[in-house]
């Protein structure tokens, strides 16, 4: 049995079907759990007080919405190197997840940014640069959904998908490289982190959590897209979910 | 623990539940959207499936 076989659209269905209910449970135990501990055992902020606990939603979902697009990234490269059918579906399954995640991260950034910095919003490089990850996420889900083509939409949509990733490392050095309104890092994996432990616990938990939940979401979606895709295809009849 | 300061958040809940509402509710919004994606295209297949089975019968 290879473990490629899985690529083609109808040994995945199946597959992704058994797995998304086991992320979804992990994710919503790994939400209780970090919301917990986020919310009723971390100790308040010496510095900011209680407002600090944005930082269980903001940090997962800002760390989400980079980490999805390089994932979309990679399946973009398989799209045109080896131009898998999967591929392009995973590309697309992935994309309304990050987007979301982009928008909750700038959305919890601003709720953040009012009562510490003293507004909503500035042209900072971080924010900017996050702002630029949403309209590509937009633009290539707005790209794919023009072009009638499918096979035509794929390969546009995985060359935007590619060009666009170099705004990634920009989003993430972006504090380091310019003097930006937004605070440096707090975890770092040359410097260590700079949080008190159950803070950092509470955040990574929650980071796990939207990761469990991504692809629990991605995986449900990119059934429904093989499906709207292949069903003219004889495998699709046969699917158990259609049997009467 | 009283609630009433949980709430309140040091008077900051408007900034602190305004984010943890929102994630919250995107990510329902978002599950039901995704439900409703896959059992149309489920759908869709069956009433095709149905659609062949009165055409064979005729």
């Amino acid at each position: 049995m290879s473990f490629f076989r899985y690529s083609a659209p109808s040994a995945f269905y199946p597959l992704a079907g058994k797995l998304v209910p086991w992320f979804g449970t992990l994710a919503s135990l790994l939400c209780v759990a970090g919301l917990y501990l986020g919310l009723f055992v971390a100790p308040e902020d010496y510095q900011q007080g209680e407002v600090y606990r944005i930082i269980f939603i903001h940090v997962p979902t800002a760390w989400m919405a980079m980490f999805i697009y390089l994932v979309m990234a990679g399946y973009a490269v398989l799209s045109l190197v080896y131009q898998t059918r999967l591929s392009s579906m995973m590309i697309e399954a992935l994309a309304p997840t990050g987007a979301m995640f982009t928008a909750l991260a700038l959305w919890t950034g601003a709720l953040w940014g009012r009562p510490t910095w003293g507004t909503y919003w500035a042209w900072d490089a971080r924010m900017t640069s996050t702002l630029i990850l949403l309209f590509l996420y937009v633009g290539y889900l707005a790209l794919v959904n023009a072009i009638e083509d499918k096979k035509r939409a794929d390969k546009a949509g995985a060359l935007l998908v590619l060009v666009g990733s170099v705004n990634v490392p920009i989003i993430y050095f972006s504090v380091k490289w310019w003097n930006t309104l937004h605070q440096g890092a707090s975890v770092s994996v040359t410097q260590g982190n700079k949080m008190a432990a159950t803070m950092l616990l509470a955040m990574l938990i929650m980071a796990l959590a939207c990761w469990m939940y991504a692809i629990a979401v991605a995986l449900c979606r990119v059934r429904a897209i093989i499906l709207e895709r292949e069903k003219n295809n004889l495998w699709v009849r046969e699917i158990k979910e259609v049997k009467t | 623990m009283n609630w009433a300061d949980f709430f309140s958040m040091g008077g900051r809940g408007l900034f602190v539940w305004g984010s943890f509402g929102a994630f919250l509710i995107a990510v329902i919004i978002e599950i039901v959207l995704v439900r409703l994606r896959i059992h149309r295209a489920q759908a869709e297949i069956r009433d095709q499936n149905l659609m062949l089975k009165i055409s064979e019968q005729s």
